[in-house]
C-alpha cells in the first residue's frame, strides 16, 4: 500500500461524498458482536477507510456462519479473526484493530466509561441477545457515547441510532417502548442465542441482509466521527447532528426483498425500564494497580477518596444456592458471568438441608471481609471498570492500548 | 364508535385494511392483530411495535390509538423488533 491520508489520490471518490480523510484517520469505532452484522460493518468501514477498530466478542466460528462471514477461519474465535480480516480490507496505510475475546459486560466501561485518548467516537451493537442491547444502551447513555445499533431476521432489518447527545434533554434510548429488555436466559452468548432462535423457527439471517446493515450502521458511525472531529461545536449544539447523522434519533426497517421500509423517529417513553441517565461528572482515575477490593479502598484512600463504600455498574454474585442440595455454594462474580446455578465442591452435597438464598450485591462495604481479598475482575472491576466510591465516579487504571492485543499495518500507533 | 385503519404488516402485500376501537392501546391492538392471524404471534423473541404513518412516530405499548393522534384513515405501520445480528 503506498498512499497517504495526504495524497489527493486517497480516498479521493469518498472525498467527493463527504468524507474527510483526515477524519478518517482519526476515527475509532468499538465494535460490540463480530458475528454476520459486526462483520459485513468491519468490512464496510476498513474500505471506508476508518483506522481504528476495537472488537469485542466471546465467541467463536461454526460452520454454520460461513455463509454470512466475509472473516470466517473455521473454529476460530471471531474478535482476532475480524480484527484480522479489518486489517486485511482496510484501505487506511496505519490502520489498526484491538479485540477482546470474552463478554462486553467485562470491559464495557473500559471501551466507554471515560473520554480518555481511547474514547470510541461511536459503538456499534451487533449482538443477537437483548440482555446485551439493554446493557449496551445503558453504558453508552452512561457515557454520552453514540450508539449505532441494528438486527436482523432473514430479508428484514431494523437499524436505530442513538446520538446520546448532552445537548438532546430526554433523549430517547435503544429500550424504550419495547417490552422484551432482558433476555437473561442466554446471558450474551451468541452462540447459545442462535441455538434458542433456531429451536424456536426463526429464520436465519442472511448474507444480503447482513451486508445491508452492516453497510448502515458503518456509515451512522463514520457521520458520528465526522460530527465529533469536524464541528467544535457538536458537543453543545445537537441541531449540527442532521447534518453529519440524519438517522440519529431514529429507525429505519427494511426489507430488502420487498422494498418496504418504514422510519421511524424515536420517542422517549415514560415506562421504559432501561436507566438514561448519564454520569453527571468525570471519573477520577485510581492511582496503582490495586488487585484486591482491599488494596482498591486503600487507593481510594491515597487518592484521598476515603470511602467505606462502592457502588457497583453491575451486581456481584456473592454466592448461590446449590443445584444439588440448596446450601450456599460461594461464586464471586459479575451477574452477567453467571449462566447456571452452581453446585457444591466434590461430591459435598447435603440433600435436606435449608435451602440457600441468592446472596448478590451492588455496594461492596469495606466491612465485607469475605469479600476484601477477592480478585477485583472477579467483582466485575476490571481493567477500566467505573464505580462509584462514597458517590464520587471513580475509574479503574487500564487503556484498551493496555489491555487489549493489538493487530496493525505499522510498528506503532500514531495519534493524530 | 369505530374508526377505519389501514394495517401494513410485515410479509403482507397489502395493507390490512380493518375498522378499530380507538381506545385500544398498542398493545392491545397487537395482540387483535394475532388474534386474526395479521400477524405470527408475539413470543419472547418476536415483539411489534406501531408507528403512526402520517407523523413516523411510534405509538408506545400503553397509548391509545386515538391518544396518538391516529384519524380515520390513517395507516398504521406494524413493525418488528429484529433481533439476530449472526
Amino acid at each position: 500500500m503506498t498512499a497517504t491520508v495526504t495524497d489527493p489520490s486517497f480516498l479521493s471518490r469518498e472525498r467527493l461524498a463527504g468524507y474527510d480523510p483526515h477524519v478518517l484517520s482519526g476515527t475509532r469505532v468499538a465494535l460490540v458482536g463480530a458475528g454476520a452484522l459486526g462483520q459485513n460493518a468491519a468490512l464496510a468501514l476498513a474500505l471506508s477507510g476508518v483506522r481504528t477498530l476495537i472488537v469485542v466478542d466471546p465467541d467463536a466460528f461454526e460452520e454454520s456462519n460461513r455463509t454470512r462471514s466475509p472473516f470466517y477461519q473455521k473454529d476460530a474465535p471471531k474478535a482476532p479473526a475480524v480484527a484480522e480480516g479489518f486489517l486485511r480490507s482496510a484501505t487506511h496505510p496505519g490502520a489498526e484493530a484491538y479485540h477482546h475475546l470474552g463478554l462486553v459486560q467485562a470491559v464495557g466501561d473500559l471501551l466507554a466509561g471515560a473520554r480518555g485518548p481511547w474514547y470510541p467516537h461511536a459503538l456499534i451493537s451487533a449482538v443477537d441477545s437483548n440482555e446485551t442491547r439493554a446493557y449496551l444502551s445503558e453504558l453508552c447513555r452512561r457515557s454520552r457515547l453514540p450508539l449505532v445499533e441494528a438486527g436482523f431476521e432473514g430479508p428484514q432489518l431494523a437499524v436505530t441510532v442513538i446520538a446520546n447527545h448532552p445537548g438532546i434533554p430526554d433523549e430517547p434510548c435503544w429500550g424504550c417502548g419495547r417490552r422484551s429488555l432482558r433476555d437473561a436466559s442466554t446471558r450474551g452468548l451468541c452462540t447459545l442465542y442462535a441455538r434458542q432462535a433456531e429451536a424456536a423457527g426463526f429464520s436465519p439471517a442472511i448474507q444480503s441482509a447482513a451486508q445491508v446493515a452492516g453497510a448502515l450502521v458503518a456509515e451512522a458511525a463514520i457521520g458520528f466521527a465526522h460530527a465529533h472531529l469536524l464541528s467544535d461545536g457538536f458537543e453543545t449544539d445537537p441541531a449540527l447532528l442532521p447534518r453529519y447523522v440524519p438517522l440519529a434519533g431514529h429507525r429505519w426497517h427494511l426489507d430488502i426483498r420487498t422494498g418496504r421500509s418504514v422510519l421511524t423517529t424515536l420517542v422517549s417513553d415514560p415506562d421504559c425500564r432501561l436507566d438514561h441517565v448519564p454520569f453527571g461528572e468525570e471519573a477520577a482515575r485510581v492511582p496503582g494497580e490495586p488487585a484486591t477490593l482491599y488494596e482498591l479502598f486503600e487507593a481510594l484512600r491515597r487518592l484521598g477518596l476515603p470511602c467505606s463504600e462502592i457502588q457497583l455498574s453491575e451486581p456481584v454474585v456473592v454466592s448461590l444456592p446449590c443445584a444439588g442440595c440448596g446450601r450456599p455454594v460461594v461464586v464471586n462474580q459479575p451477574r452477567y458471568a453467571v449462566t447456571s446455578a452452581p453446585r457444591c465442591p466434590g461430591d459435598s452435597c447435603s440433600p435436606g438441608s435449608a435451602p440457600g438464598l441468592p446472596d448478590l450485591r451492588s455496594v461492596l462495604r469495606a466491612s465485607d471481609a469475605v469479600l476484601l481479598d477477592v480478585p477485583l475482575p472477579r467483582l466485575g472491576l476490571g481493567p477500566g471498570a467505573v464505580a462509584r466510591a462514597d458517590g464520587a465516579l471513580v475509574q479503574l487504571p487500564g487503556t484498551v492500548p493496555g489491555v487489549f492485543p493489538r493487530l496493525s499495518l505499522t510498528p506503532h500507533s500514531e495519534e493524530e | 364508535m369505530t374508526m377505519n385503519v389501514k394495517f401494513a404488516c410485515p410479509r403482507t402485500p397489502s395493507a390490512l385494511d380493518v375498522d378499530v376501537d380507538p381506545e385500544l392501546t398498542a398493545l392491545e391492538t397487537i395482540h387483535e392483530l394475532v388474534r386474526c392471524d395479521a400477524l405470527l404471534p408475539v413470543t419472547d423473541r418476536r415483539e411489534y411495535g406501531l408507528v403512526h404513518g402520517r407523523t413516523h412516530l411510534p405509538i408506545l405499548p400503553g397509548r391509545t390509538l386515538r391518544a396518538a393522534g391516529v384519524a380515520d384513515g390513517d395507516v398504521v405501520e406494524v413493525v418488528q423488533a429484529m433481533e439476530g445480528a449472526r
